[in-house]
């Protein structure tokens, strides 16, 4: 891994249109190689504007993005940001092109001119990764949700990338779904070491990252650990965001005199705080 | 239960023409469809019908699937043999039923008429069935690439058809989604004329073309995310190869063509 | 009793294959209650939805509306579905019409309802979905927020003033707060006395609202009855893949660990027996 920051935003402003307001107003961010970062925000606080100008499908009105030190406006190097910076959108079925997964998996290496002989290697690779080997040979519309997004993500990890960017990639998926690609993702960025923008809504999801974001009126109004960011519940509110159910139990507490920290996230968290408050209440 | 068809109908078992070219399979069949047309006389029908029994054979295809491929014609089959029949004029009565005369010509006719629609329809169907969608797209791009010459877009125009075949049993379960919801609003999508018929179908379109359209600025997204910029500098999965056995088949076709042709030139 | 179900299968056949969807059903859905219906993706539970409309019909048993068999032929029919109002997923792709005004009336309107009476029952559906009529009834749907063209596609449903109202994951896809007012909306609805069926895979928005859950498994039911006691079933739901409540499973390690909640597991009340049993000191939450 180099000491250059894998991905980053200096001052980035974007606009739709010439007269429309800023959807991103002087963002600026660093993104280490490695790292898991959740981004939240509420509908049109420019989180998925500012992923698809991650890896140049969109280009900055004013500012900079850079990945692995390649600018995005830069003609010649456009698609080696996306090779480089992977992306997978909200809607599992309008990203396969092909009518079997495999044929699919194939479709980026096709692009960037992989040869013919090394593209089974590295497809069997992918599917591996994601779990879905087994279903190399499958229509697209016959896998569920959960699958077809890892079909997805397989088909970018084939093209050898260092960075996944994932655009709400769990939102129209049901839980089992929505486990089974945060599993994937999570054991990619741990083991391979592939660096992961993970932008979402669900609460618990972006609990389990290492670093949180909250994004309101296109700036980032909160940038912390979970814990950090999750404590902040009256800020949250405010920001129309909702917080893990515990957090918010916290929350019913304190209002009713109880003096309890504020980070709590999960149920454990809950039960230690318990224990801590009243040690006879509990007998474990 | 559409999502169970598999476009084309392409029946997966290993057989000497499955593992044919495409290209090679796409150049009979046209090559073949010709044939049917040029056959001067009902006899020679009957080598046309011993190269598809020959090619049903090879292909390890059941005569069954065959003769099912014939069921949604089989009205116009039947319309077509009795309209020469009945309607056709000539020289040599054959029978006569009250005021209508069935020539022998009639006759000739409906037979040959009917065979043709026949062979078409079995003959090309054994390309739909020996050959995957995927390899048939791949093999009528290939087959039109020579045509970039002069601009025109086959690369284009494959991944067009592989998309749609992609999308097909997407949008017909979307489509089946939207007709439920509007029934459930109390739409009727039966009763009533054509007119009545055609205008409740709004419901039903309208939405699915927005959602077909929505689909296609997504794809088009994910698609350029994976670094796709049309068809210059793309490698291919699998490559296609001709082999002695494509052109042994080619060899083939140019047999049945004499055996044809030949009676005619000779006598 | 608005809706009885009896007995109630449903088969459909796939190529060769026969497929049971629903098996033997047997469950009544009481005026005026929240039922929840919870189960796998494929356990069968919008199939069961589309059944209690009329949209799709049995195989087997029967679908009583007020005591009345909803398939059975006769006039009547049509008039006895319009009572059970069924929003699917992701409603908002099936609006259509030029207007809001018109999408939401197209439901009224093949009711055959007055002019008049259409116009009430646009502006009510408006109102309770929190649509402003003026600003809002001249628009394209389309050019509406993702949460805005689900409210007007909700309205679409509301505006035929269903006595039952069968919802299909209507938080699907949104954001906190706009699942927030919606779910807001749905208690509103219940409280004026609209039946409601939720089928959700968000059980914290189950617990929250519904009263009475039934559990679907491979097309079975397989557990029925008030939410508590389904949800304190912890070990019997994981065993199907179906995840419980986080306040239900608090409660569960705190009653192990000697803390008795007195059965009382939704939030607030969560908080009002731990802020006791805390404040206490110790013991039994008084």
């Amino acid at each position: 891994m180099s000491d250059q920051p894998h991905l980053q935003v200096k001052d980035l402003s974007y606009r739709y249109e010439p007269e429309a307001p800023l959807a991103l107003d002087g963002v600026s961010l660093v993104v280490p190689h490695g790292q898991f970062v959740a981004v939240l925000g509420h509908n049109g606080s420019g989180k998925s504007t500012l992923a698809k100008l991650l890896n140049g499908l969109f280009l900055p009105t004013e500012g900079q993005v850079t990945v692995s030190g390649m600018d995005t406006r830069d003609d010649g190097k456009v698609w080696d940001i996306r090779r480089t910076a992977g992306m997978v959108f909200q809607n599992p079925d309008n990203q396969l092109v092909a009518t079997r997964v495999y044929d699919d998996v194939a479709f980026g290496l096709e692009n960037i001119g992989v040869p013919s002989e090394e593209m089974p290697a590295r497809i069997d690779e992918a599917l591996k990764l994601t779990g879905m080997l087994e279903f190399a040979d499958r229509a697209p519309h016959l896998l569920s949700g959960g699958q077809k997004q890892r079909v997805a993500i397989a088909g970018i990890l084939a093209m050898h990338p260092e960075a996944l960017i994932l655009d709400e990639a769990t939102a129209m998926l049901d839980p089992r779904g929505r486990k089974e690609v945060l599993d994937t993702v999570q054991r990619l960025n741990r083991e391979q070491g592939i660096t992961v923008v993970w932008i979402t809504h669900f609460m618990q999801e972006a609990a389990t990252a290492q670093r949180v974001l909250v994004m309101d009126h296109g700036k980032i109004a909160m940038d912390g650990t979970p814990r950090q960011v999750f404590s902040q519940v009256e800020r949250l509110r405010a920001l129309r965001l909702d917080v893990p159910p515990m957090t918010h139990l916290a929350q019913l507490l304190r209002q009713r005199g109880v003096d309890i920290g504020m980070d709590v996230l999960s149920v454990d968290d809950m039960v230690k705080e318990v224990k801590r408050l009243c040690p006879s209440c509990l007998n474990s | 239960m559409l999502r169970d068809i598999t476009l084309g109908q392409y029946y997966p078992v290993d057989s000497v023409v499955h593992r044919l070219d495409p290209r090679a399979k796409i150049v009979l069949a046209f090559m073949y469809i010709i044939a049917v047309f040029m056959v001067p006389s009902l006899w020679l029908y009957l080598p046309v019908l011993a190269y598809l029994v020959l090619a049903t054979w090879l292909s390890k295809l059941p005569a069954r699937m065959m003769l099912r491929s014939l069921r949604p014609m089989r009205i116009i089959l039947i319309i077509t043999f009795i309209l020469n029949l009945f309607f056709a004029s000539g020289t040599t009565p054959l029978l006569r039923l009250g005021r209508v005369t069935i020539w022998q010509e009639g006759l000739m006719n409906a037979l040959v008429f009917t065979f043709r629609l026949v062979f078409l329809v079995t003959g090309s169907s054994i390309l739909t069935l020996t050959t995957s969608p995927v390899t048939l797209t791949d093999g009528l791009e290939r087959l039109a690439s020579p045509l970039k010459v002069i601009k025109f877009p086959a690369h284009e125009m494959a991944m067009m058809m592989t998309i749609a075949l992609r999308f097909i049993p997407t949008l017909v379960e979307e489509a089946d989604k939207i007709m439920k919801a509007q029934t459930a609003r109390g739409a009727d999508f039966e009763s009533g004329n054509l007119m009545a018929r055609a205008r409740a179908m709004i419901p039903l379109l309208v939405p699915l073309f927005i959602s077909a359209f929505r689909r296609a600025g997504d794809l088009a997204m994910a698609m350029e995310a994976r670094c796709y910029r049309g068809g210059e500098g793309r490698t291919r999965l699998n490559k296609l190869q001709f082999r002695t056995r494509d052109l042994l088949a080619l060899l083939t076709m140019l047999a049945l063509y004499l055996v044809i042709l030949l009676p005619g030139w000779l006598w | 009793m608005p809706i009885v179900l009896e007995q109630l299968s449903h088969l459909y056949r796939s190529g060769p294959s026969t497929t049971t969807a629903l098996e033997d059903i047997n469950l009544t859905i009481e005026d005026g209650e929240l039922l929840a219906l919870i189960g796998h993706t494929g356990s069968g539970k919008s199939t069961l939805a589309q059944h209690l409309n009329g949209l799709l019909q049995p195989s087997a048993g029967r679908v009583l509306l007020d005591g009345q068999d909803i398939n059975q032929q006769g006039a009547h029919r049509r008039a006895l579905r319009f009572q059970v109002g069924l929003v699917f997923q992701y409603p908002e792709h099936q609006l259509f019409e030029e207007t809001v005004y018109k999408d939401i009336a197209f439901g009224p309107k093949n009711m055959g309802l007055e002019a008049e009476e259409m116009d009430r029952r646009v502006r009510s559906a408006m109102e309770l979905v929190g649509l402003p009529f003026d600003e809002m009834q001249g628009r394209s749907p389309f050019e509406l927020s993702g949460g805005q063209m689900r409210r007007v596609a909700l309205a679409g449903v509301l505006a035929m003033q269903p006595r039952v109202l069968v919802l299909d994951e209507p938080t699907a896809g949104l954001d906190p707060s706009a699942r927030d007012y919606l779910l807001g909306d749905i208690q509103r609805l219940n409280d004026q006395g609209t039946t409601v069926v939720l089928i959700s895979h968000a059980m914290d928005e189950v617990a929250r609202l519904a009263t009475r859950v039934a559990v679907l498994e491979r097309g079975r039911l397989v557990m029925e009855g008030p939410t508590t006691d389904i949800f304190t079933q912890q070990e019997r739901l994981n065993a199907m893949g179906l995840d419980i409540p986080e306040s239900y499973k608090l409660a569960r390690r705190l009653n192990e660990a000697g803390l008795d909640l007195h059965g009382h597991y939704a939030m607030d009340e969560l908080a009002d027996q731990i802020a006791q049993a805390i404040k206490g000191g110790g013991g039994d939450a008084a």
